[in-house]
């Protein structure tokens, strides 16, 4: 991401700040580049005056009681009908049965998934911070491994390939879970995510990925090994196909998980 | 919806939606009026809506649609030419926003065209995402990134030329009384 980049998405930032995820490079770069973060702070101090100033207008004295007058007397157009209540009836048994088979398989394994959704919005709002930050992967790997967090020894071969941007280690029922954030072929972030297998009541297919999208992020999920793997980002789903398309990267049994009974740290390092 | 619930609605929101309306109409007048325009289509319509999380969208989009309905203009291009969309700026722009009231900040975005106008207000009114923006407007998340950008950049400048139009009298005031 260039200078010129980070001041075009930094711009779209809330003056409140925001839990998208495309900020989080646009703001790692400003924490590292003191002429972007002194441009970033001169247009947060604006947009937040701007802000204030526009919340200082007061609407005209009689307004409230104006639109609570008139909202009385606009009465609700009933749409429904004796016929489309059956319809609609017949409709929601039908999604029911369906949703109910889906909902028992996926809730087992939501549980993860949404920590893990979670934990990336509070990276990109900076209510967390990575635990380490470095663009080789590898030695993200090791910090992880030392730490008794998962990590696979064998990562995909083209997400081995692109430039990471840090780690981020936390704790779901008592089961560590490491994501590694990467930056994406196509300039969007991508991230995985890894759990021990046996965390999961119903872990992923071995081998091959299973699709699937949420809250408007696209994720793919496969066991490999003792590992269970999801890759996630807000880019298109086919960006997931494209990376995993080399292959998932080999199993290498038990090993493939260090050092699990070690606490997880939670010390910022910056092994750059 | 029942009438507590209407009002708790309407106290939630009217004084964002009518700041909104401001911005885009020319009249406060005119803005009460779409302000309770889009207030009396949520009483009527509004009860199909069943997540609560999306009242605040509901309001603002409908008010934009009323808006559109009414005042839609014929030219789509903006007025002011920019350089770039993320040029840099002086650094007293942050110093000019501290000094300057509601009135002038809504008359300076009166002077924006409105397709920079709309997400700028939004941006700034209720600190609707650009992803919020994009889907109320429907138009590519891109785009309103862009028109953020750009019409921040309008606002700037124009805040700046006002500004120093008020400047500049006074300092000749204040040379010709020195003489």
């Amino acid at each position: 991401m260039t200078h010129k980049e980070a001041m075009f998405l930094l711009g779209s930032c809330p003056p409140g700040g925001s839990n998208e995820l495309e900020f989080a490079e646009a703001l790692d770069l400003a924490s590292r580049d003191p002429e972007l973060n002194a441009w970033f702070e001169e247009q947060r101090r604006f947009d937040a005056a701007i802000a204030a100033r526009l919340a200082s207008i007061q609407p005209p004295a009689a307004l409230r009681a104006r639109i609570l007058a008139g909202g009385r007397v606009s009465r609700p157009v009933h749409w429904y009908s004796p016929q489309r209540l059956w319809a609609v009836a017949a409709m929601v048994l039908l999604f029911a049965g369906a949703g109910l088979w889906y909902s028992v398989e996926g809730r087992r394994n939501s549980g993860w998934n949404s920590e893990v959704l979670a934990t990336l919005g509070d990276l990109v709002s900076g209510r967390e911070n990575f635990d380490v930050r470095s663009p080789d992967v590898a030695r993200l790997q090791q910090w992880l491994r030392g730490n008794g967090s998962p990590s696979a020894a064998d990562l995909p071969a083209r997400v081995r390939g692109l430039a990471s941007l840090g780690c981020k280690t936390l704790s779901w029922n008592g089961h560590p879970i490491s994501i590694i954030c990467f930056h994406g072929p196509g300039g969007e972030l991508v991230h995985l995510a890894m759990v021990e297998r046996d965390a999961l009541a119903s872990p992923p297919p071995e081998g091959h990925p299973v699709f699937g999208a949420r809250d408007g992020w696209h994720m793919a999920s496969w066991s490999q090994g003792n590992m269970a793997m999801m890759l996630v980002t807000r880019g298109p789903e086919e960006r997931l196909r494209q990376l995993l398309a080399a292959g998932l990267g080999l199993h290498r049994g038990p090993q493939a998980v260090l050092g699990l009974l070690v606490p997880i740290a939670a010390a910022q390092i910056d092994i750059d | 919806m029942g009438a507590p619930d209407f009002e708790r609605i309407v106290d939630a929101h009217y004084m964002a939606l009518y700041r909104f309306a401001l911005s885009l109409s020319h009249s406060e007048a005119a803005a009460a009026d779409l302000t309770q325009q889009t207030f009396y289509l949520w009483a009527s319509r509004g009860h199909q809506l069943r997540e609560e999380s999306k009242v605040k969208s509901w309001l603002f989009t409908t008010l934009y649609r009323e808006f559109l309905g009414m005042h839609r203009r014929e030219s789509r291009f903006p007025h002011a030419d920019l350089d770039g969309e993320t040029a840099e700026l002086p650094a007293e722009c942050g110093s000019v926003a501290d000094s300057i009231d509601g009135a002038t900040v809504v008359a300076a975005l009166r002077q924006i065209d409105e397709i920079f106008r709309v997400p700028l207000t939004l941006f700034y009114l209720e600190q609707f995402s650009y992803r919020e923006i994009a889907a109320m407007l429907d138009i590519p998340a891109g785009t309103v990134m862009s028109r953020l950008s750009r019409g921040k950049m309008m606002l700037r400048k124009i805040l700046l030329q006002e500004r120093d139009a008020k400047i500049i009298p006074m300092r000749r005031t204040a040379e010709g009384g020195a003489r």
